[in-house]
């Protein structure tokens, strides 16, 4: 079943000359894990925007084409109900905090309390959230004084709390320093074994190719890219716009130049992919376990 | 650690700490309109003033009320005193005589009267600032059915401002970096102003613009009954109160501009 | 230009340790430095002493064979640029071209020279088609290299930065390892504080890794990643190539791919 379609979608932002988005064209089904890739100004952002509803209802330009989340089409719904499917998190951890919560638990109470739940269920909500993203220790601490790694954690805990199936994150770990980097990409997967539907904006392609299902690769605006992370994340267009391959790629594609890398497997993507494919290529005595 | 927001609130469980912050809101407002406009000027402040005493015993602030009570006024009285004591126009009764100089009874009573005045409007808002968390002003507010956005107004500057001066040192650590001297001469110093406040404030932009989604996202604008988890007491009494002190300051400002 | 560091000990105001502790070590002109280590360790601290930002409480520096004690920052600006990590914490001209000129005018540079050098800072970055808009219609990354444009413009001799790859993409990134490189090749020194340890493996030969204040490494990438034990202490994780290489059992580890591959070669010959 599918749980975001979108269907012709091009839209410009009023100032804008040039569409951000063009003519993109995409369904992700439940419990997908969909990574977008491409350079700065890609169109990344946008299409964050565009699944959560933020395009048209927030920033209103020149919308064609339709996006339907759970089968609702955005433009007939108030961001706010949407909030209610589709959780959105952005880049900078700081920029998300309300600014008028003292504790990390009032932070996340916050959007419940605004959309008039009551008391016992925020309780319910809130304790179930913080424990998701492994911030159960913080609850009474100030959103201010965690870490970048726990402030995006929080903000993810925070759009949590309304319940959304479907979590859209526009390149969160950018601020982060490696150990951020790695909780939150733990704690993606944890989610997405929870059942819940992720599509998230990335530049790290080492992470990408551990974690996605599916890779979406952006240019200009357009879908250049469609497929498993193998397919996209090894091919050749890759550095056309402006991306390269993983380290991985790049090592094993210069020892099958050198007849070192055994024909019959595609490109690896990750670690263990490049230690299978050495391994089976290396004399027996430098094999690994 | 970094500083994490700029309240004065110290914590506690006192009865004046559980009072709502409407009726200590509504108090300070009874204490300036009873001093300034009420009848009985010195004598009522002096009563307020050994009430506030009290209510800052009762609340376990009374050392730090006091350090900043004394530290604002002690100057304000001495500077006062001089200037009224030799010169207020109204000078007739000699006090003390200095050479040709004489210190008279009618300024310093004057000043008496100012600081008293000053003494029982400040302390009254120390009581609010120390014995009110921020987030129980804001909850209050909100509770009330008050536009959220007076809420975020309230609310959002206490913990936004620490963030907001820390990156401001760093704006001027990085323009001395790039050679701008912020020190030295007046029109270098008044040129050095642009590359710093034009950062902060585009920063602020961008910032605010991602907040204002994030707001947004979290249902922030929706119209309709909001809850709220953290618990702002209430009682049928203290709205008694609180009503009863909004009609004594009705009495007396109708009361001053009858007389 | 040289950079000498004896002894530097730093503490902030309400601090409860050494945020800095006998710091010492030396960087000749035209090296290529990463300076390392987690969150809280002491980077950018240290790098503050080196423009007068900071001023040191023990200890001494040293720019060429000048003492810095008591200089003003825009004093020692002249020597050492300094990148901070969030571009808008500095961008405050109207005009892209003006922005990469604030710099160099600061420093007094000539009206024909400071045209030369935003010229080349901007083509250096590839914002040459951009001179005339106003940054904040720019994306975040291109601010980033805006940012990177407007100190390397400064024409100094040292050149700090603090995460500058963080939030460029690939292409950008290449953008910034060229413009190293001819950083290199005019004889100025690079500093480079950061978090990629791929990026240190592949374009930087010397790390200096501090862990609570302290130097706890200073020497060549490849033996700091051989030193597992110090690494994990410092939380830094070894770069992906040396970590394929290390399973591998390869002599030496390899630090990039091409490392890689001829010990591959070798190997199985």
């Amino acid at each position: 079943m599918h749980c975001l379609e979108i269907d012709s979608l091009t839209f410009r932002y009023p100032t804008a000359q040039s569409p951000a988005l063009k003519d993109i064209s995409l369904t992700i089904r439940k419990g997908e894990c969909v990574a977008l890739i491409g350079a700065n100004n890609s169109g990344k952002t946008t299409l964050c925007y565009a699944l959560s509803g933020i395009v048209p209802l927030y920033y209103r330009g020149e919308f064609s084409g339709s996006v339907r989340v759970e089968g609702l089409e955005t433009v007939n719904q108030t961001i706010s109900s949407l909030s209610r499917h589709v959780g959105l998190v952005l880049q900078h951890p700081k920029h998300q905090l309300s600014g008028i919560r003292y504790t990390v638990f009032e932070e996340i109470a916050f959007g419940l309390e605004n959309h008039g739940i009551p008391r016992d269920n925020i309780l319910q909500c809130v304790t179930e959230a913080l424990s998701l993203v492994g911030l159960s220790d913080a609850g009474e601490c100030s959103p201010l004084e965690l870490s970048g790694g726990q402030q995006q954690r929080l903000a993810i805990a925070a759009v949590l709390a309304a319940s959304p199936d479907i979590l859209v994150l526009d390149e969160p770990t950018t601020f982060l320093d490696p150990r951020g980097v790695q909780s939150i990409f733990e704690l993606l997967a944890n989610l997405k074994n929870k059942g819940k539907t992720i599509v998230f904006a990335e530049q790290k392609i080492e992470w990408i190719a551990e974690y996605a299902d599916r890779i979406i690769a952006l240019a200009g605006g357009e879908i250049i890219l469609s497929g498993s992370p193998t397919e996209v994340l090894t091919s050749p267009i890759l550095q056309k716009i402006g991306l390269d391959w993983s380290r991985y790629t790049k090592v094993a594609d210069l020892a099958r130049q050198r007849q070192l890398w055994p024909d019959s497997l595609p490109l690896p993507i990750t670690f263990s992919e490049a230690v299978a494919g050495f391994s089976a290529k290396s004399p027996s005595d430098t094999c690994a376990d | 650690m970094p500083e994490t927001h700029s309240t004065l609130f110290i914590p506690g469980d006192s009865r004046y700490h559980r009072l709502h912050p409407f009726n200590k809101l509504a108090y300070i407002l009874l204490t300036g309109v009873t001093v300034y406009l009420g009848p009985g000027k010195s004598l009522a402040a002096a009563c307020l003033i050994i009430l506030n005493a009290g209510f800052a015993v009762e609340a376990a602030i009374f050392i730090p009320l006091w350090r900043v009570l004394w530290r604002t006024l002690l100057p304000l009285a001495l500077y006062m005193g001089i200037i009224h004591g030799f010169f207020n126009p109204a000078n007739h009764t000699v006090l003390i005589s200095l050479g040709n100089m004489s210190v008279y009874q009618e300024g310093i009573q004057f000043t008496f009267t100012v600081v008293l005045q000053l003494s029982a409007v400040l302390s009254a808002s120390l009581l609010f600032a120390f014995c009110t968390h921020p987030a129980d002003l804001i909850t209050a507010v909100s509770q009330a059915g008050w536009p959220p956005a007076l809420a975020y107004l309230l609310g959002s500057p206490l913990l936004l401002l620490p963030a907001m001066r820390e990156r401001a040192r760093t704006i001027q650590a990085a323009q001395r970096a790039r050679g701008l001297e912020t020190h030295g001469r007046l029109s270098q110093r008044f040129r050095a102003v642009f590359p710093l406040i034009t950062p902060l404030i585009l920063g602020a932009i961008v910032e605010i613009e991602q907040r204002a989604i994030a707001l947004e996202v979290r249902s922030f604008n929706i119209p309709g009954k909001k809850t709220s988890w953290r618990k702002v007491t209430d009682s049928v009494v203290q709205g008694f109160f609180r009503w009863g002190m909004v009609t004594v300051i009705i009495m007396i400002v109708t009361y001053r501009f009858i007389n | 230009m040289q950079i000498r560091i004896e002894n530097l000990s730093f503490r902030y105001l309400k601090s409860n340790r050494d945020n800095l502790q006998k710091v010492s070590c030396t960087i000749e002109a035209g090296e290529r430095v990463a300076l390392i280590g987690h969150n809280g360790s002491g980077k950018t601290t240290l790098a503050k002493h080196l423009n007068g930002l900071l001023q040191p409480q023990q200890g001494r520096v040293f720019i060429g064979n000048h003492l810095i004690a008591g200089e003003s920052t825009a004093q020692c600006a002249s020597k050492v640029a300094l990148l901070f990590q969030n571009p808008d914490d500095q961008i405050c001209m109207r005009r892209v071209y003006e922005e990469v000129a604030f710099g160099p005018k600061n420093l007094g540079h000539s009206s024909s020279r400071l045209h030369i050098l935003v010229k080349e800072a901007l083509t250096l970055f590839d914002l040459s088609h951009l001179s005339e808009s106003n940054p904040y219609d720019l994306g975040y990354s291109e601010r980033k290299r805006l940012a990177l444009a407007s100190i390397t413009a400064m024409d100094t001799p040292i050149l700090v930065f603090d995460e500058p790859t963080a939030g460029l993409d690939e292409r950008e990134i290449s953008l910034f390892i060229g413009a190293i490189h001819n950083l290199q090749a005019q004889g100025k020194s690079v500093i480079m504080i950061t978090h990629d340890m791929d990026f240190v493996a592949e374009h930087i030969p010397r790390a200096i890794c501090l862990k609570s204040g302290a130097v706890a490494y200073d020497g060549l990438v490849q033996n700091l990643f051989n030193n597992e034990e110090l690494l994990s202490s410092c939380s830094l994780r070894p770069p992906q190539v040396f970590q394929l290489s290390r399973h591998l059992h390869h002599t030496p580890r390899a630090l990039t791919p091409e490392q890689f591959v001829s010990t591959l070669s070798r190997s199985v010959q």
